[in-house]
């Protein structure tokens, strides 16, 4: 296994690894400033079995393992009671009929897909390029780096990595973490190379025993993830976004003062947008099928102004 | 690995997530370990928080989490379990607090000097070694909510200390 770095190096590379005024005082974008317009045409070449496949998982009210607070749906109207006596029309029995509903919930967390906006982590009271953590209020939300950064949505080329698979392992075990060596040999395994632009989706397997465990899977245990030492390497390959099946980073991480670097650092220092607790067992699944590793990859957050994130359906296309 | 963390809390009840939110207000990275909600007497029994409590909680923004749940406003009133659940989500959500469920914590040893933790953290298939400054043990806190809130509150005061001196209370 490879030697994990520091916990000094690891906080050298929010200076190191930084990205602040790379493109400019301004910047929304991070790393998606690494995804261009020939990068999108070129990813739509990838479109060849015209095979569409969801990345994300059902977003289910009440309490579910991994929620941070359970997702609330109340009915604003619905189907029942439609003949009640109250509710037919002077006009006699109505025929039109409808439902709506209002739903809430808190996406961040180990239960929802979603997309983290550069406004989600705070490190030293600052957010990505020196933003001052104090912008993200009660009363406005995020005043910089909500996830409106990113309303033209993210299509590009997705790579698929499935370390699970690597290993010939169902899930990887929870001390088993992702090294940029593993990255490399899942390429190799593959037959891609990760470059500036793309999206990276790394399987752990997590997700096979979140679907077989149902209710009773839980989320709130060490498991794998990126390693730490992964962020150089997501750095020098200019990845503009990543996801896995599980919160990105492994757990325990090993460091005492940045429990989630893949976070930290990722976000507040390199801009890097990350899609938790994608479902990857039917990409993976796919990917075998078809035996390629390489699709268009497209996103579309809710455009919630203010809001530090999103819940998403990330879909990959053959 | 070694599990490396400033402040572990062991043992459940509302008091272990009450330390853990309170800890994290004062920036201390946390790890909760082995915590099952509503395994006190009388879980769903709503009850008021004292005065205390209500201080206690206050700073940090933790009333304004369990807020939306109270079932009376003034004085604020909750069961342990409500107490529990909602802490424990929020906790989990917290940058500085890392929940493990069904692991626990074996071979604890402390040093009465110095009050760090050495032990091992094991799901039953794996082990960690464990290193901690501190820790923060509920198996003897009280049982009513305010006094468990209030005992959290002393045992993390106590903990600040002992990080700051080297030298357990």
């Amino acid at each position: 296994m490879p030697t994990p770095p520091s916990e000094e190096q690891v906080l050298s590379w929010f200076d190191d690894l930084s990205n602040w005024g790379r493109w400019g005082d301004d910047d929304r974008l991070g790393t998606l400033n690494h995804l261009t317009p020939a990068k999108r045409v070129s990813a739509a070449k990838l479109v060849q079995e015209g095979i569409s496949v969801s990345c994300s998982w059902d977003i289910r009210t009440g309490q579910q393992p991994g929620a941070t607070v359970e997702s609330q749906r109340y009915m604003l109207s619905t189907g029942l009671g439609l003949d009640d006596e109250g509710r037919r029309g002077l006009m006699g029995q109505g025929r039109a009929g409808g439902a709506q509903e209002f739903i809430g919930m808190v996406f961040h967390g180990y239960d929802v897909t979603h997309l983290d906006s550069l406004a989600h982590l705070f490190w030293d009271g600052k957010m990505y390029n020196g933003a001052p953590a104090s912008l993200v209020s009660d009363r406005q939300g995020a005043l910089k780096h909500d996830v409106l950064a990113v309303s033209d949505g993210v299509i590009t080329r997705g790579v698929l990595l499935d370390i699970a698979r690597l290993r010939g392992v169902d899930v990887l075990e929870a001390d088993d973490q992702v090294y940029p060596e593993d990255l490399e040999a899942a390429e190799e395994a593959a037959g891609v190379r990760l470059e500036p632009g793309d999206v990276l989706l790394m399987r752990t397997g997590e997700g096979r025993a979140r679907r077989e465990q149902k209710r009773d899977y839980n989320p709130n245990k060490p498991r794998s993830g990126f390693q730490a030492a992964c962020l150089p390497w997501l750095h020098d390959r200019g990845i503009a976004m990543i996801g896995s099946d599980v919160a990105q980073d492994c757990s325990p991480a090993g460091y005492r003062t940045v429990h989630m670097p893949i976070h930290m650092v990722g976000i507040v220092a390199m801009g890097l947008w990350l899609v938790d607790n994608c479902q990857l067992e039917d990409l993976a699944d796919t990917c075998a099928k078809l035996g390629r590793w390489e699709f268009q990859f497209a996103l579309a957050p809710i455009r919630f102004q203010g809001v530090t994130g999103s819940p998403t359906n990330p879909i990959a296309v053959f | 690995m070694v599990v490396d963390t400033p402040l572990l809390i062991v043992g459940g009840g509302p008091g272990a997530l009450a330390a853990a939110e309170i800890a994290s207000g004062y920036s201390l990275p946390t790890l909760v370990v082995g915590h099952v909600a509503g395994a006190g007497p009388a879980p769903d029994f709503p009850v008021a928080l004292d005065a205390d409590a209500v201080a206690a909680l206050t700073p940090h923004g933790v009333l304004d989490v369990l807020r939306p749940y109270l079932a009376v406003l003034d004085p604020p009133t909750l069961s342990p379990r409500v107490f529990e659940e909602v802490l424990k989500q929020h906790s989990i959500a917290d940058f500085n607090v890392t929940v493990y469920d069904g692991l626990e914590v074996e071979d604890r040893d402390v040093d009465p000097i110095s009050g760090v933790v050495r032990g091992v953290l094991t799901d039953h298939r794996r082990r960690w070694s464990l290193t901690a400054d501190a820790m923060i043990d509920t198996t003897t806190f009280p049982p009513g909510l305010s006094d468990t809130v209030n005992r959290a509150v002393a045992e993390v005061v106590a903990v600040l200390q002992q990080i700051r001196t080297g030298r357990a209370g």
